[in-house]
C-alpha cells in the first residue's frame, strides 16, 4: 500500500528479450483511467477506479479506508526509455512489455 | 450431528443428507475458478452448511462471518445438490488424504456424480473474451456422454490437485466424475472463467443459471479474493500446473 492506494496484484516474468509485467486492475474500464510513468529503472503504474473502494490495511484485520486510486511501482534490472515500452490493457489486466534489445551486454574481464 | 473419520480427515454432518445428489466440488486453485463458481451456486440456491472437513494437519485457521467463527472447508447442501468448497488453500500434504476421505464420503452418500470446477493456467486467456473449458472424465462412457452434449473433451494431459484424487477415488467405488477445467488468470482472480465453467456445467446437468449477477459482481470478487489468490498461489508454488504440459 502507498499511503491511501490499494497496491494492485501484479506479476513478473522475464524471456530472452523481454521482462512481461501485468497488473490486475478491477474497477476500470478504459485504458484512460491508467497512467504510466518511466525514470530511468523505475516504472510506476497509477489506475483511477470507476467507483471508491473500501479497503483494509493489513491481510486480515487493520485500520479501514476508501480510495479509488492503484499504485504500483516496479523496479527493473536497468534502466529503460519509454521506446523499449508498450502497454495494453484488456479484460481487466494491464500488460505492460518491456523490450530487453537496446540492453547493451558488458564484457567482464576474468583475472 | 454425525462425525465419521477417515485417517487423518474427519468429516461432520449436521444435516441429513439425501442419497442420489449430484456433488460439484470447487477447491482453491488456478484463477479460483472453483472457490467462485462454487460460492455462486451456492448463493443462488440458497444453500446451507450441511458438513465440515477437519483435520489435525490444517493450519490452525477459522474463517470468520459476521463475528463467529467457521470451518473453512464446508459442505453446503438443499435438496438436490452439494457444494463443497475451502476458504483457504488445500497444503499440498492433505491433498490426497482429503480427496480419498471425500471420495470415501461421497461414495457412502451415494453421489449421482461429482463435478469439479477448475481453472488451467494460459498466456492466451488476456485475449479470451471468452475462455476455452475442456473436460476430463473417470470413464469411458463419460467420456461419450461429454461428446454428446458438445463438451471438449481433454483426450491427452495431466490433471493434479484434490480433483484428481477425487475422480481416481471415485473411479475405484465406481461413482462417475467429471472435471470442467476453465482457461484462466493463472495469478489473479477469474471470475469470467467461472462464469464459463457454470456454462458448461449448466450444459452437463441441464441446470438453469443466470450468470449476470456473477458477472456484476467480477470486479468486486476480484477483489476480494486477491488474499486467497495469493495464499493458493504460494501453496501452489513446487507442484506441478494442471495440464501445462500436455495440453493441445
Amino acid at each position: 500500500m502507498w499511503d491511501n492506494r490499494i497496491e494492485p496484484l501484479s506479476d513478473i516474468r522475464e524471456t530472452n528479450d523481454k521482462i512481461l509485467i501485468s497488473v490486475d486492475l478491477p474497477f476500470i474500464n478504459s485504458k484512460d483511467q491508467i497512467e504510466i510513468y518511466v525514470n530511468g529503472d523505475l516504472i510506476e503504474i497509477v489506475a483511477n477506479a470507476s467507483r471508491s473502494i473500501k479497503w483494509r490495511k493489513g491481510i486480515s484485520a487493520g485500520e479501514a479506508f476508501e480510495t479509488s486510486q492503484y499504485e504500483k511501482r516496479v523496479r527493473l534490472p536497468f534502466a529503460v526509455s519509454e521506446d523499449d515500452i508498450k502497454a495494453t490493457f484488456k479484460n481487466g489486466i494491464l500488460l505492460i512489455t518491456v523490450n530487453k534489445k537496446n540492453v547493451k551486454k558488458r564484457k567482464i574481464n576474468v583475472y | 450431528m454425525q462425525e465419521k473419520n477417515y485417517g487423518n480427515v474427519t468429516i461432520i454432518e449436521f444435516e441429513q443428507i439425501p442419497r442420489g445428489l449430484i456433488a460439484v466440488e470447487g477447491f482453491p486453485d488456478i484463477g479460483l475458478v472453483g472457490v467462485i463458481a462454487s460460492s455462486f451456486l451456492i448463493d443462488t440456491f440458497n444453500m446451507k452448511p450441511v458438513a465440515v472437513i477437519k483435520s489435525q494437519f490444517m493450519p490452525p485457521v477459522q474463517t470468520v462471518h459476521m463475528g463467529v467463527i467457521t470451518e473453512p472447508i464446508k459442505i453446503f447442501g438443499n435438496d438436490s445438490m452439494l457444494v463443497i468448497s475451502s476458504e483457504v488453500p488445500i497444503p499440498t500434504s492433505l491433498i490426497t488424504p482429503i480427496g480419498t476421505a471425500l471420495a470415501q464420503w461421497l461414495s457412502e452418500k451415494k453421489i449421482s456424480m461429482l463435478i469439479s470446477l477448475n481453472g488451467y493456467p494460459s498466456e492466451k486467456r488476456i485475449d479470451e473474451n471468452e475462455p476455452h473449458v475442456v473436460a476430463v472424465a473417470n470413464s469411458l462412457s463419460l467420456v461419450e456422454s461429454l461428446k454428446q452434449k458438445e463438451i471438449e473433451v481433454l483426450e491427452e494431459g495431466l490433471i493434479t490437485g484434490v480433483f484428481a484424487v477425487l475422480m481416481n477415488e471415485l473411479a475405484a467405488r465406481g461413482t462417475s466424475a467429471v472435471a470442467l477445467i476453465a482457461q484462466a488468470f493463472e495469478n489473479y482472480p477469474d471470475p469470467g472463467a467461472a462464469a464459463v465453467s457454470l456454462k458448461a456445467l449448466s450444459k452437463l446437468i441441464d441446470l438453469k443459471l443466470d450468470l449476470k449477477p456473477l458477472l456484476d459482481k467480477a470486479d468486486e470478487m476480484r477483489l476480494s479474493m486477491r488474499n486467497l489468490v495469493q495464499q493458493t498461489k504460494a501453496q501452489k508454488q513446487g507442484v506441478e500446473n494442471p495440464i501445462t504440459t500436455m495440453y493441445r
